[in-house]
């Protein structure tokens, strides 16, 4: 190859061995593939069943605010149950408060299910990317450090 | 199937953090042509791509692909479908070998082997360095894997994104020569390059695109005269 490195990767061209030709042992003509029409009557197809959003990810995010929304008013529940627990000495009402904070705790509970499970993705997705910028990071050092010793 | 164009961008706008980029662009591509959009830098010409290919959402305007309009579609959604994007900077995984990038590319339901003996027989260059790590090649070697990896999932639209960058001319022709293989094979090719007359034997017709707006269109020997007036403003 006689083409010059790109300038924005690591690059080192490593000739290719002097020898006999290597002999290609894949078929000169690419397998499998469809002629034009083929293809771009199945590429039409395939467009037209495709899913748009205003589906799966708006419904993820608005589930998620839904878990926030009902941690949220668990937290205000959970109060005006102890508020009213305080404020009286009748058993009945005391009971009654006792099982509206129960209701507020399980309201926590289940925000913070939603949450958890919605917010998951998005915190994955960032852990991913970060991932592959370490690695690609690595790379490019060892790449250089390959270079410096030659 | 749809006996309209095959992609069709009408009146789009899009940018990067509320700054619009593309101030209205239309194109339209059909099915087994080669489009090439050609202007100078910062002219909009990869938001362009970026748009079409899910990658960036467009703010107005209509994306339509094989006769639906696809706003808001997925990146991964049309590339599964078959509309693959080269990006700038090609897009493979430097810390892999050849054949671990080319594995990558089974998301279309192509397995490994097919996937490989596709590749390595449009691109049997790669074939003596199958296992050699990507990030070590040359500049043209990466280019060509970056391809031979869009190609072997048999894309209805390829969208390639600067494909001379940094490359040397006699590997430029090379690629673009594939590229014209491609494209007699029925796949429809959007393309876009900084350096005009590269593309201008390969491209079936181009738009001038200067500053997000289509300033010119038409074939590509038709507008090669006007192309230095559209890159100086004048």
């Amino acid at each position: 190859m006689t083409d010059s490195p790109a300038p924005d990767s690591p690059v080192t061209d490593s000739p290719v061995p002097d020898g006999p030709a290597i002999e290609n042992p894949y078929s000169p003509e690419p397998p499998g593939t469809a002629d034009g029409p083929d293809r771009v009557e199945r590429f039409s197809a395939e467009i037209a069943d495709m899913a748009l959003p205003g589906g799966a990810g708006s419904r993820d995010r608005a589930l998620l605010w839904v878990g926030v929304a009902l941690m949220a008013s668990a937290i205000v529940v959970v109060i005006v149950a102890y508020v009213i627990s305080h404020s009286t000495t009748n058993p009945l009402q005391q009971r009654d408060a006792i099982v509206a904070a129960l209701i507020g705790l399980t309201l926590a509970v289940v925000g913070a299910a939603l949450f958890v499970r919605y917010s998951m993705a998005q915190f994955l997705r960032f852990w991913m990317a970060r991932l592959s910028f370490d690695s690609h990071t690595a790379t490019d050092r060892l790449v250089d450090a390959m270079r410096k010793r030659d | 199937m749809s006996d309209g164009p095959l992609v069709e961008l009408r009146g789009v706008h899009a940018g990067y953090d509320g700054i619009d980029v593309l101030h209205g662009v239309d194109l339209v591509v059909g099915a087994g042509e080669v489009m090439a959009i050609l202007g100078p830098n910062g002219a909009g010409k990869s938001t362009t791509l970026k748009v079409l290919a899910g990658l960036l959402p467009a703010s107005a305007g209509d994306i339509i692909i094989a006769g639906r309009r696809v706003n808001g579609a997925r990146a991964d959604d049309l590339a599964r479908r078959g509309l693959c994007l080269i990006p700038e900077g090609r897009g493979i995984f430097p810390n892999l070998t050849v054949r671990e990038n080319l594995w990558m590319m089974t998301h279309r339901g192509q397995d490994r082997a097919q996937i490989e003996e596709r590749s390595l027989a449009r691109f049997p260059q790669l074939a003596q360095r199958i296992d050699q790590t990507s990030g070590t090649l040359s500049g043209g070697q990466q280019q060509m894997l970056a391809m031979a990896r869009g190609l072997a999932t048999d894309p209805a639209l390829l969208v390639l994104d600067e494909l001379s960058m940094g490359l040397a001319p006699i590997i430029v022709d090379e690629l673009y020569d594939t590229v014209a293989q491609v494209a007699a094979e029925g796949t429809s090719v959007l393309l876009v390059e900084q350096f005009a007359r590269i593309v201008i034997d390969v491209a079936d017709v181009a738009v001038v695109l200067v500053q997000g707006h289509v300033v010119d269109a038409g074939r590509p020997h038709d507008i090669e005269d006007r192309l230095s007036q559209a890159y100086l403003g004048g």
